[in-house]
């Protein structure tokens, strides 16, 4: 699993490509989130257009990003969320813990420029 | 028309990169059973996460440790059973991941997936802890075989 990322008027989207799942894209995850706190973002756009499958250690390290972020300051947002990753979030309530947008350029916009 | 009997095993050293190939034989193994797509999808996460389950809480990621997979198909139900070598755990005891104190918390989400996706979770722990899940297959059938202990 690989994380393309880019700025985008001053957002940083973090696009996870492939699975989000124990002992490979999580730790990837929690790596691209890490660094772009270190680097000091405080708005982050996660697009999962390209996340094939995220499991409970997936989710894990979303709830710890978001917990890392907000101790910083920052806030994540989640967008283009594929049908199955969306069910998985949904039967956990992990949707209500995140913003989420439908794309990743309401994603972006959403936080005010 | 419903699968014929098919059982298949495999064991994997507690690595978290081999809980990949378990995904894709269940993967495999559900489609000859004729799931498909949210079925699909759901079964193989659960089957994902005992598997995972195993090698990191069961078997504390000691690589040299076995965890065991079954997987059997009948007319009627989808029957995994996955094996480790840990001592177990109480999963009644196991917190409510969407209790509104614990949505927060990083872990604790594996045996509800598995709970939620598959028909039936049962846990039983002499020796080792196995977990056995069980999927019944959509179309019903007059087959009258029944499922044996795998």
């Amino acid at each position: 699993m690989d994380i393309q990322s880019r700025n985008r008027e001053g957002v940083t989207v973090l696009e996870p490509r492939g699975k989000i799942t124990i002992g490979s894209g999580d730790v990837a995850l929690r790596k691209a989130i890490n660094e772009a706190l270190d680097a000091g973002a405080t708005q982050i756009v996660l697009n999962m257009k390209s996340t094939k499958r995220l499991d409970s250690s997936g989710i894990a390290e979303l709830v710890a990003s978001r917990s890392a972020a907000e101790s910083r300051g920052a806030e994540i947002k989640l967008s283009n969320l594929p049908r199955k990753v969306e069910n998985v979030l949904n039967i956990t309530q992990i949707f209500s813990i995140f913003e989420i947008l439908d794309d990743e350029d309401a994603a972006v916009a959403s936080f005010g420029g | 028309m419903p699968p014929v009997h098919a059982e298949v095993r495999l064991t994997i050293h507690s690595r978290y990169e081999e809980i990949d190939l378990v995904d894709a034989l269940a993967e495999a193994v559900l489609k000859y059973a004729k799931f498909s797509g949210e079925d699909l999808e759901h079964a193989s996460l659960a089957v994902r996460e005992a598997a995972a389950n195993a090698v990191e809480h069961g078997n504390g990621q000691h690589s040299e440790k076995p965890v065991e997979v079954v997987m059997r198909v009948n007319a009627r139900v989808l029957t995994i059973r996955v094996r480790d070598q840990g001592d177990g755990f109480d999963p009644l005891a196991l917190p409510d991941p969407l209790a509104p104190e614990n949505l927060l918390k990083p872990k604790g989400r594996g045996v509800f997936l598995m709970q939620r996706f598959m028909d039936e979770v049962d846990f039983d722990f002499a020796p080792g802890t196995v977990v056995t899940m069980r999927k019944h297959l959509a179309a019903p059938t007059t087959d009258k075989q029944t499922e044996e202990e795998v």
